[in-house]
């Protein structure tokens, strides 16, 4: 019983956050991109459960149909990129240097406000990661002697913050070509900003999928590396 | 979502079979070689390698993708409203682990987008700029 009820809160948070947005839209405009159902939604939910004493693992439990469907919804990424193929073929090596640039930029970015703050390396390690999906961003910190589930929280923390501003942050960059767009999406901010990339067109959607790929692969390689050399310094 | 072509219901049952097929043969894939990344993000690029193959059609996956991807936000909620259960490992230095999500993911975001339009300037900088279609 109580697991239908979270499932179907969650569809109607979500519906209801929708309008909301489109509403706001109507009469704010851009701002309204602040307003991200999965932003409005997330708070709306978390702020039920706190006012019901309910406990994220029974929630979690009521909700496992939903993020069930995630990993066939990540399969199917393969279709807008398969959609962008002959494009992004032509201009492979250009992708690829730009995701290496994002990907170290992403894991620098993360590792130098914890190593100024003075913080221990299983915190530093935990946030090398975050820029790449919470399955492979855990398996990271997990090898580099990070706490996985603080991993976790700051890889979806870095996701909503990503697909919620991300139009935003980038229109600092004036015009903006899809393929730019999307590909920067991707690779700081994972499979939600993806999703986000996604509603703005299908080619922002390719890209970004392809930022997430490579990112993930890259940052997979890095960290560790990272890890090792500076275990060599520390020791 | 401005992507919405007409679905044709009767092709959504085999798409969701071919696209956990593929699922499953991406977890396969990473499993047997040891590979870093995930069994779905391994899944995606084998899916969009046999459409690029011809090995399958698109118009088999094509409205099952639509369907599933039209709703990708909402499937990330439940992970979302999983912030709650970490508020005891996010306690402690949270200021630095602020700073490094919003400074962090906007840096990593303009420095990606930066380098990117900058590699596409220098080559196509003298052609007519078609690729501007931001709906």
């Amino acid at each position: 019983m109580d697991n239908l009820l979270f499932l179907t809160s969650t569809i109607f948070m979500y519906v209801l956050a929708q309008t909301f947005q489109s509403l706001l839209m109507k009469k704010l405009g851009k701002v309204a991109f602040l307003f991200h159902p999965v932003l409005v939604s997330v708070i709306g939910l978390i702020l039920v459960l706190v006012f019901t004493h309910t406990s994220y693992e029974v929630y979690a439990e009521g909700t496992e149909g939903l993020t069930f469907l995630l990993a066939p919804s990540v399969v199917a990424l393969g279709v807008p990129l398969y959609k962008e193929w002959k494009k992004l073929a032509a201009k492979i090596g250009k992708i690829l240097i730009t995701v290496s640039f994002g990907s170290l930029v992403g894991i620098l970015s993360s590792i130098l406000p914890p190593l100024l703050w003075g913080c221990p390396p299983e915190v530093i390690f935990s946030l090398a990661p975050r820029s790449v999906t919470t399955p492979i961003a855990m398996n990271i910190a997990q090898g580099t002697g990070g706490v996985p589930s603080l991993t976790a929280a700051v890889v979806v923390a870095t996701g909503i913050f990503g697909a919620v501003m991300g139009p935003l942050v980038l229109s600092l960059l004036g015009r903006i070509e899809s393929s730019v767009l999307g590909i920067a999406i991707g690779v700081a901010s994972h499979g939600i900003g993806t999703a986000r990339a996604l509603e703005l067109g299908e080619r922002e959607g390719a890209y970004s999928a392809l930022g997430l790929c490579l990112n993930g692969v890259l940052t997979s390689i890095l960290v560790p590396i990272l890890y090792t050399g500076a275990n060599f310094h520390w020791n | 979502m401005n992507h919405s072509r007409q679905i044709d219901s009767s092709r959504l049952l085999p798409g969701i079979g071919i696209l956990f097929l593929f699922l499953v043969l991406g977890q396969g894939v990473t499993k047997l070689f040891h590979l870093p990344i995930s069994g779905s993000v391994m899944g995606m690029v084998l899916l969009s390698c046999a459409l690029g193959c011809r090995m399958i059609p698109l118009s088999w996956v094509e409205d099952a993708s639509q369907i599933l991807l039209q709703h990708l936000s909402l499937f990330f909620v439940p992970a979302g409203v999983g912030l709650l259960a970490y508020r005891e490992v996010l306690r402690n230095n949270w200021i630095p682990i602020v700073l490094a999500i919003l400074l962090g993911t906007m840096v990593t975001m303009l420095g990606t987008a930066g380098v990117h339009r900058m590699l596409n300037r220098t080559e196509q900088d003298l052609g007519s700029n078609q690729e501007g279609s931001n709906s």
